[in-house]
């Protein structure tokens, strides 16, 4: 019933692309199944697997972004494909290949039932955006029945109302400034571009993490618990810390299957630099193909290791600056990197870059974006709403447990919620970010 | 089980809260857009007939006043003018006017080039999910890829879809400081102008002529069905491109070839009549609000010259 249902939630996007869900499943099941009975063969059939899912990631994703750019830089006149790219496909990708991977460790047994191995491929509050999970966590809970027990039921409602607020009323909201801002920087001043990507880092946050809670808060209903992406990213102290609390499962993903196997930290300073710049930039490119994701993903690792080395050697652990100025410092930097995610090429980046730069006048914020008016009134709703949810995170995220032993706060928190998204929500078509990888 | 009742609890407490909300938004809703509300109202509850309807957006609904048409073509006309509509929305005023009135002699559409080179519709359609219960409006809904299953069984649902403009304009309604609530409003039949709105805003020229010249498909098929209802019902079609003003004595393009040929093309079967402003009278800044809009006097003599243009018609064509 669960795989039906996801099946034909996949099949609203386009039905055909079933069928490369259905190839990842049959490579992967068999894959699985071959490591496990012909251990001679097993290095054969983990390459093999890791071939035909990066294979297909590469031709959907990856093929026309090396083509143009041999194009352009060699000359050469490949042919770029026609193709839309199948919706969150690095997601289940990474889901699938893992399953294998844990096999061929030994860490986890072949799942026999073809069945329950497409649905923990194919799952669907996570099979879109993620998290992505291990064959451990989830294939075990995917054989029993679906408990339809009421308490799972309340706490599931509770963080899909939870994502919900993030994503109608933060995030859709803002992005209108945010897009205004980043397609025609050149007609905004320097405060309103800077003002831009702020918002952009709420917004991506607010986007991302409202799907994720959404998506663990509709498993929790079938009494299917999903990691939490996000563990207040944007309030933590340094830039290491925020890349551990933000989408968790792929940065664990990375760590698990990249970072470690190359020897981590154990081999050296000049090893431990490789490595972690290594899953940055392979975290850029996993984002999009792109020379600004590339470029996002490789300052990200710069300021990992800077934080890593001046951490270790100059300041030996200790804090040199106080909590707030911590957060608000990480959160600058990472906001600022996060205009190259943000922009459609570096030129757009640069051009926001150049505006914050060279200072434009006059200081004023308001403005209608995309024919959307942020006036005093929307601003102030929506800084309002931002530091609401900042303040609310700070307390009870990731998982929102503080309700359930302040049951008349619960109440009061969920018809405030259910209020405040049917009133200010912003209901137009707008996909989620991360559907798009 | 308490958890049961706590979710019980939980949708009927929040469904209330909606409901009553809902409710109280309504009345500041209609106070907010009033025109919009009298034309639906006027084409889907009334019986009252007109011989002559005036369709188009914004620059219908508050740049044609009937008075001045009535007056000098002796003619029985409304202003169905719609703000932000396109093809698709006066295709709907039509077939549904049609439903519940007698054909009327003429029909008056306020049509722009841009409206040739989309299938979208960017007007306020909050008040049409008041109608879901009319199959023309569901399949208006149908064709725009728009929701509208909610709304219709669940009502209220539909103030999701309410954009900022009005739920900061509902605030404005219930303090009587609404667009249309002040006693400066002139209104007449389906139009309304702000009286006082004369002084132009600083214009700005625009000095390019549109440019795109691939014509939507499907804007061309609801545009043919308009045609084709009005041919089929005897109304005379008139196609109007609403005035812009000149920038001192030199003329602002606004004709697109692609439009233009296409309509030149449409015209040699008698389909309709296409009147554009600089047909009639040219206008100068001091006749608009806005770069296209027109100001109270400005209004008057569009309207006047309309009526004047009906009348001879009738004089030409004795009906």
């Amino acid at each position: 019933m669960m795989l039906l249902a996801s099946a034909l939630f996949y099949s609203f996007f386009i039905p055909a692309y079933l069928l490369i869900l259905l190839l990842v499943i049959l490579v992967d099941y068999f894959s699985a199944l071959g490591i496990e009975k012909y251990p001679d063969k097993r290095n054969l059939l983990l390459a093999l697997s890791i071939i035909s899912n990066l294979g297909i990631l590469f031709v959907f994703k990856y093929y026309n972004f090396f083509v143009s750019t041999s194009n352009d830089f060699f000359g050469t006149d490949w042919i770029l494909l026609k193709i839309i790219l199948p919706i969150g496909l690095s997601f289940h990708t990474f889901q699938s290949l893992s399953y294998v991977i844990e096999i061929y460790k030994g860490r986890y047994k072949a799942e026999r039932h073809p069945a329950y191995f497409a649905l923990y491929v194919m799952y669907f509050p996570q099979l879109v955006a993620g998290p992505i999970e291990t064959p451990q966590k989830l294939l075990p809970q995917l054989r029993k029945a679906p408990n339809l027990d009421w308490e799972n039921i309340w706490s599931g409602l509770r963080l899909l109302l939870w994502g919900l607020f993030k994503k109608v009323v933060i995030a859709d909201r803002i992005s209108f400034y945010v897009n205004g801002i980043f397609e025609h920087t050149s007609d905004y001043n320097s405060a309103q571009v800077a003002l831009g990507v702020f918002f952009f880092t709420i917004q991506i946050y607010c986007d991302f993490s409202g799907y994720s809670d959404m998506a663990v808060g509709i498993s929790k209903c079938f009494g299917i618990d999903l990691m939490f992406n996000f563990n207040r990213p944007l309030l933590a102290r340094n830039i290491k810390d925020l890349w551990s609390r933000w989408h968790i499962s792929l940065y664990q993903w990375f760590m698990q299957y990249i970072y470690i196997p190359l020897g981590g930290s154990r081999k050296g300073v000049a090893m431990m630099c490789f490595n972690v710049l290594l899953i940055f930039l392979v975290s850029g490119f996993w984002h999009g193909a792109g020379f600004n994701f590339i470029l996002w993903g490789l300052l990200n690792g710069i300021f990992i290791l800077l934080y890593l080395l001046v951490n270790t050697f100059i300041v030996a652990d200790k804090p040199i600056l106080p909590a707030v100025l911590s957060i608000a410092l990480t959160f600058g930097i990472v906001a600022l990197i996060f205009v190259l995610f943000r922009s459609k090429d570096l030129s757009q980046a640069q051009a926001i870059y150049s505006s914050l730069w060279h200072f434009k006048g006059p200081w004023i914020i308001t403005g209608t974006f995309d024919q959307f008016p942020f006036g005093t009134m929307n601003l102030s709703f929506v800084f309002l709403m931002i530091v609401c949810m900042f303040l609310l995170e700070a307390k009870v995220a990731p998982n929102l447990s503080y309700f359930v032993s302040n049951p008349k706060t619960d109440f009061l928190f969920c018809t405030i919620l259910v209020l405040l998204i049917f009133f200010t929500g912003v209901f137009t078509k707008q996909n989620f970010i991360y559907f798009q990888f | 089980m308490k958890a049961k009742l706590k979710l019980f609890l939980f949708l009927l407490l929040v469904l209330t809260l909606l409901y009553g909300s809902s409710r109280v938004l309504n009345v500041g809703y209609r106070k907010l857009y009033q025109p919009t509300y009298e034309t639906l109202s006027r084409i889907f509850e009334d019986t009252q007939s007109f011989n002559t309807l005036l369709i188009g957006n914004s620059k219908v609904e508050f740049g044609i006043n009937p008075f001045y048409i009535d007056r000098i073509a002796q003619l029985n006309t409304i202003n169905f003018g719609y703000a932000a509509t396109n093809f698709p929305t006066h295709l709907l005023l039509l077939q549904a006017y049609l439903k519940k009135h007698p054909a009327p002699k003429y029909l008056l559409l306020g049509i722009e080039n841009n409206m040739f080179f989309t299938d979208e519709d960017h007007c306020n359609k909050l008040p049409l999910y008041d109608y879901l219960n009319r199959q023309e409006v569901v399949e208006y809904f149908e064709s725009l890829q728009l929701p509208y299953k909610l709304p219709k069984y669940i009502p209220f649902s539909k103030f999701v879809f309410m954009d900022d403009y009005s739920r900061f304009g509902i605030l404005s309604a219930f303090r009587g400081k609404g667009l249309f609530q002040s006693a400066d409003i002139y209104h007449y039949k389906g139009f309304y102008i702000g009286k006082k709105n004369r002084a132009p805003i600083p214009f700005i020229p625009q000095s390019t002529a549109d440019t795109a010249l691939t014509l939507h498909a499907k804007a061309l098929a609801t545009f043919e069905q308009i045609v084709s209802i009005c041919k089929k019902q005897g109304i005379t079609l008139l196609l109007l491109f609403p005035p812009r003003p000149h920038d001192k004595g030199k003329p602002i393009p606004i004709s697109n070839r692609a439009v233009d040929q296409y309509l030149v093309k449409k015209q040699r079967n008698n389909s309709f009549l296409v009147l554009r402003n600089d047909s009639i009278a040219s206008f100068e800044p001091t006749h608009f609000v806005d770069a296209s809009h027109l100001n109270y006097e400005g209004s008057v003599k569009y309207s006047s010259l309309l009526g004047t243009y009906l009348f001879n018609l009738q004089q030409a064509k004795p009906q």
